[in-house]
């Protein structure tokens, strides 16, 4: 299981919720899994956010692989000058 | 402070590859591109900086003396307002648009309204004057709080505030939360407690070339654009959607690019010179001036950000609270995000809550500055750690070790740190001689730190080796600070031959495999790792090309010196690189290889800056007399380049701290509209800035690379500002310390 | 408007043009000779990229008409190195990393060029105060000044 944790304007889409566990081996089954429990989750993860896995900031992918008990967090994709 | 790896040729400091052309005028640049029967095309601009269009009445302009076309919005398609990817960030293809040329409203003074192309540049300035345009003037504001005002003018009437009200339109575009623990808690156990407001002015990234280009369109509809911009790709892409055409249509050439830092990752030329050249059939030039550049392109945003930060007496932040507003210009999108995520990333922090607003308002819509959002966020922060120090009675580096994040701390913006560098930079700092280096009277020291998260993105890179067994290494990457050395040097190294023996070209979009911009500090990183992985692709073909050659297998040859060599088999004479390239004929072709990928595990980048300044008391005249800058570069693959970028940064950030701000008068027309009142930094200003480049390799890159273009324009802010309270006694909270601000100060202490 | 006829000298090259009598020499430069090494950074004297050599004196070229080099002697950055052996101060700008994204650079090797004909040995100081009217944003000045500060010893080792 990998532990995902909300940011606070993410949470609004899941009525408050903080935290979940999902089931997932890769970024694309993670956005799946999110998008079944809270429609729409997912998309807007894909279109709008990066994905941090134990830290490291993956952006732009879905195939990164995920192992079991990973920490997941989603910021805002990073631009830059 | 280097990794133990002994590499060749990563972290020498050959001479750049495009250097020769750049030292003899023989290099182009955007405005150096001409064609022969080529127009020039000049942009007509609001004279107002809000008002309604009534009426646009070209005729009389169409008219004129070698006049062939002339443009309005209407000559491009109505875009429904859609978020869409451009390259490096989201964009909103309508406010894009509209921002190229003005639809119903103008919304900043020097919107663009229309264009004129004619034979001559001189005729189309003319004919500008021959456009009658009508206007209904509105009332306009300028400032970040008057525009979230209730009763504030409203720029777009279709814009809402998410999660506010959906009947009344609000110039605040996006809001962002960040909170974690319990704030009240924390300032209840806080021993000091210190909260100020610092507000910071707009700034423009000041650039020497003006923004250029030159299109041509064919008969068959296929464009072709030469352009100075920070990603070829992007402005294809941007230009394909302004104008409803398919990007395989268009072909984008880069030519050198005089600075961007961010500004020239965006379009403002490119679709109005494309249609103009289908209008009129001729190649079309357009290339702004340096009035125009400080109308209407770049700038970053303003800001009023407010921050209350709680210490405990053994040196500890528990909790913190930040309010940070960030005016967008004319349409959203402003570095609100990134910076609320930058404000307190450097620290640990068991409590806060930080509140993010991103706010239109009528001036020029800002466009990307290094580490967009981070200096002003940076000089509230540091600025407030300097003075927390102070009342800790803590050594301010020695403060920021206490509470310094390591990897495995939780960012402020949500994971947890991966390998980081900021306390092996900090120590660093801590032991440079300028720290304990003594001052004089009136002089006075300051810190400041700074932390970006660079980004990977999409590269690709092809190599093809020559019959001499010389190379040519292919990116779509725009080079705008010796990128090119860089890619040269990771060839080198990877296929170990001579740093001489390569050429690397920066190629146009239908020559090179895609690249997102040259931005976010990503170049050397990510199109560093397609030129990497190409490399080895190539080194695993030529040895397969020498198994073949001897009959044996690929496993048992190794390449070792730029030729492959057969270690277990004593009679096989290694085989050069030129010789495997002279008889590739004879053994399955021409050697090219090609890598692209989308870049992951960019590494974050911290530095920290000492500054001295001396001031003299009677004029409020603020001068740096010495500087240095320390910063983790992963790895530095060519030093004196990314001793450049940490200079450079500092600059502008010196600039931005002392004397750099856009002046409007109440009508919201820039008053300093040139080089001369816009006040950069010149030679004389300045001391050497001295650099120390710290190493905690990124463990996500092949050599270690972060990128470190971005981070240095950070700490500057704030280390100015404490290095000015030290030496004169007076604590600026507002940007820039222009000597009649800190003159006025001075006499109010 | 008819064009003024215009007999000049570049980089020791005798050239005649016709031009416009309010076009500056760097239009003229730039526009009609194709001699695009000198850039337009402002047009309005303030950021030096723009810098020739008009009779030994360094100007703007941007503040100054086409019609001015009439009988004049002027030096582009074009006219700079030996063919293509480049000079000391190109060659110390490249050691030392002077440049980055180069737009600046030849107005600074023309400054350059012409403060050290002035002085061969300036300080840091007299090298700094010279440079003031170029603009580079990208470098923060330090290596430009490190590599004129070379460059200056470099060619009275030479002389």
């Amino acid at each position: 299981m990998l532990q995902v944790d909300l940011s606070f304007d993410l949470q609004q889409f899941c009525g408050g919720l903080e935290s979940l566990k999902v089931q997932a081996t890769n970024i694309r089954e993670l956005l799946e899994q999110l998008d079944i429990r809270f429609p729409g989750l997912g998309a807007k993860i894909e279109k709008e956010m990066a994905v941090t896995i134990n830290g490291v900031i993956y952006q732009d992918t879905l195939i990164e692989p995920i192992e079991d008990g990973s920490e997941i967090y989603f910021i805002p994709k990073i631009g830059g000058g | 402070m280097s990794t133990n790896k002994d590499y060749k040729w990563i972290g020498t400091r050959p001479i750049r590859p495009d250097g020769a052309d750049k030292v003899t005028g023989r290099a182009a640049f955007g405005a150096d591109k001409n064609l022969p029967g080529m127009l020039h095309a000049k942009i007509l601009r609001s004279p107002f900086a809000h008002a309604k269009i009534l009426s646009i009445d070209t005729s009389a302009a169409e008219s004129a003396s070698g006049v062939l076309a002339v443009m309005t919005s209407a000559d491009m398609p109505d875009l429904a307002s859609e978020m869409g990817e451009a390259g490096e960030s989201a964009v909103d293809f309508r406010d894009l648009s509209h921002n190229i040329l003005a639809s119903g409203k103008v919304l900043y003074h020097g919107h663009a309204v229309a264009a004129v192309a004619a034979t001559s540049a001189k005729l189309a300035l003319a004919a500008l004057k021959l456009i009658k345009v009508e206007y209904e003037e509105l009332p306009v504001v300028l400032e970040i709080e008057d525009a979230m005002a209730d009763d504030a003018p409203i720029l777009h009437e279709d814009q809402f505030t998410p999660g506010g009200s959906k009947d009344k339109p609000s110039n605040v575009a996006a809001k962002m939360k960040l909170p974690r623990g319990d704030i009240d808690k924390g300032f209840a156990e806080a021993d000091i407690i210190i909260e100020r407001e610092f507000t910071t002015p707009t700034v423009h990234q000041g650039y020497i070339e003006p923004h250029a280009v030159t299109a041509s369109m064919s008969a068959s509809g296929h464009a072709d654009i030469w352009c100075c911009t920070q990603g070829t790709f992007v402005v294809r892409a941007m230009t394909a959607k302004v104008l409803g055409m398919d990007v395989g249509k268009i072909k984008v050439t880069p030519s050198e690019i005089g600075g961007g830092f961010g500004a020239k990752t965006t379009v403002y030329l490119e679709p109005i010179a494309v249609k103009l050249s289908e209008k009129t059939g001729r190649p079309v030039k357009m290339v702004m001036d340096r009035e125009e550049v400080l109308r209407a392109t770049g700038p970053t945003s303003a800001s009023v950000i407010k921050i209350k930060l709680g210490a405990t007496n053994d040196g500890k932040l528990i909790a913190a609270q930040g309010s940070l507003k960030y005016g967008a210009g004319a349409f959203k999108g402003s570095p609100m995000a990134p910076g609320c995520m930058c404000v307190f990333a450097s620290y640990e922090i068991p409590n806060f809550l930080i509140r993010g607003f991103d706010v239109v308002l009528n001036k020029p819509k800002v466009a990307a500055y290094r580490a967009p959002g981070a200096p002003m966020a940076a000089f509230a922060m540091e600025s407030l750690m300097n003075e927390m120090a102070t009342k800790l009675n803590l050594d301010p580096i020695e403060f920021r070790l206490k509470n310094a994040v390591k990897e495995g701390s939780v960012a402020a913006y949500g994971p947890k740190f991966p390998v980081i560098g900021f306390v092996e930079t900090l120590e660093a700092a801590k032991a440079h001689p300028h720290y304990s280096a003594p001052l004089g009277k009136n002089q006075g020291r300051g810190v400041g730190t700074g932390f970006w998260f660079n980004i990977g993105m999409q590269s690709s890179a092809t190599i093809n080796v020559n019959e001499s067994g010389s190379v040519t290494v292919i990116t779509g990457s725009a080079d705008i600070g010796g990128s090119r050395a860089s890619m040269a040097l990771f060839v080198a190294e990877e296929l170990d031959i001579s740093y001489d023996l390569i050429t690397p070209l920066v190629s146009n979009t239908e020559e090179a495999g895609y690249c997102d911009v040259t931005g976010g500090s990503r170049t050397t990183f990510a199109t560093g790792m397609a030129v990497v992985k190409a490399s080895k692709n190539l080194v695993a073909n030529m040895r397969k090309r020498a198994a073949k050659t001897w009959g044996i297998d690929i496993d048992d040859v190794t390449w070792e010196d730029g030729a492959a060599i057969a270690p277990a088999a004593a009679d096989k004479q290694p085989l050069t690189m030129a010789q495997i390239a002279t008889s590739a004929a004879k053994t399955g072709g021409p050697l090219t290889a090609s890598a692209s990928l989308t870049a992951q595990g960019a590494g974050a980048g911290f530095g920290v800056h000492i500054c001295d300044v001396e001031v003299d008391p009677e004029t409020g005249k603020t001068d740096v007399i010495r500087y240095t800058a320390i910063q983790d570069a992963g790895k530095a693959i060519h030093p004196s380049y990314v001793e450049g970028q940490y200079q450079g940064g500092a600059v502008q950030g010196i600039g931005w701290a002392l004397n750099e701000e856009y002046v409007y008068n109440d009508k919201g027309v820039l008053q300093n509209f040139g080089f001369l009142d816009y006040r950069m930094p010149v030679a004389n200003d300045l001391p050497m800035i001295d650099t120390v480049i710290v190493e905690v390799p990124n463990p996500s890159h092949p050599y270690g690379v972060r990128g470190v273009g971005e981070t240095p324009i950070v700490p500057p802010l704030a280390a100015v500002a404490e290095a000015v309270n030290n030496a004169a006694g007076v604590r600026i909270c507002h940007l820039p310390i222009s000597p009649p601000r800190l003159l006025a100060e001075i006499d109010a202490k | 408007m008819s064009k003024t006829h215009v007999t000049t000298t570049i980089n020791g090259d005798a050239v005649e043009y016709l031009c416009e009598v309010d076009q500056s020499l760097l239009d003229v430069l730039r526009d009609t000779l194709e001699l695009t090494g000198t850039k337009e950074g402002c047009a309005t004297g303030d950021c030096g990229a723009c810098s020739v050599s008009l009779d030994g004196r360094l100007v703007c070229s941007c503040l100054v008409l086409g019609v001015e080099a009439e009988g004049k002697q002027i030096e582009t950055i074009e006219g700079v190195a030996n063919g293509t052996e480049l000079h000391p101060i190109q060659q110390k700008f490249l050691e030392n990393a002077a440049l980055q994204c180069g737009i600046c650079t030849p107005g600074f090797i023309v400054a350059t060029k012409a403060l050290l004909e002035k002085n061969p040995d300036p300080t840091e100081e007299e090298a700094r105060y010279y440079l003031a009217g170029n603009l580079c944003r990208c470098t923060g000045y330090d290596k430009i000044i490190r590599a004129v500060l070379d460059a200056a010893a470099e060619m009275r080792g030479a002389a």
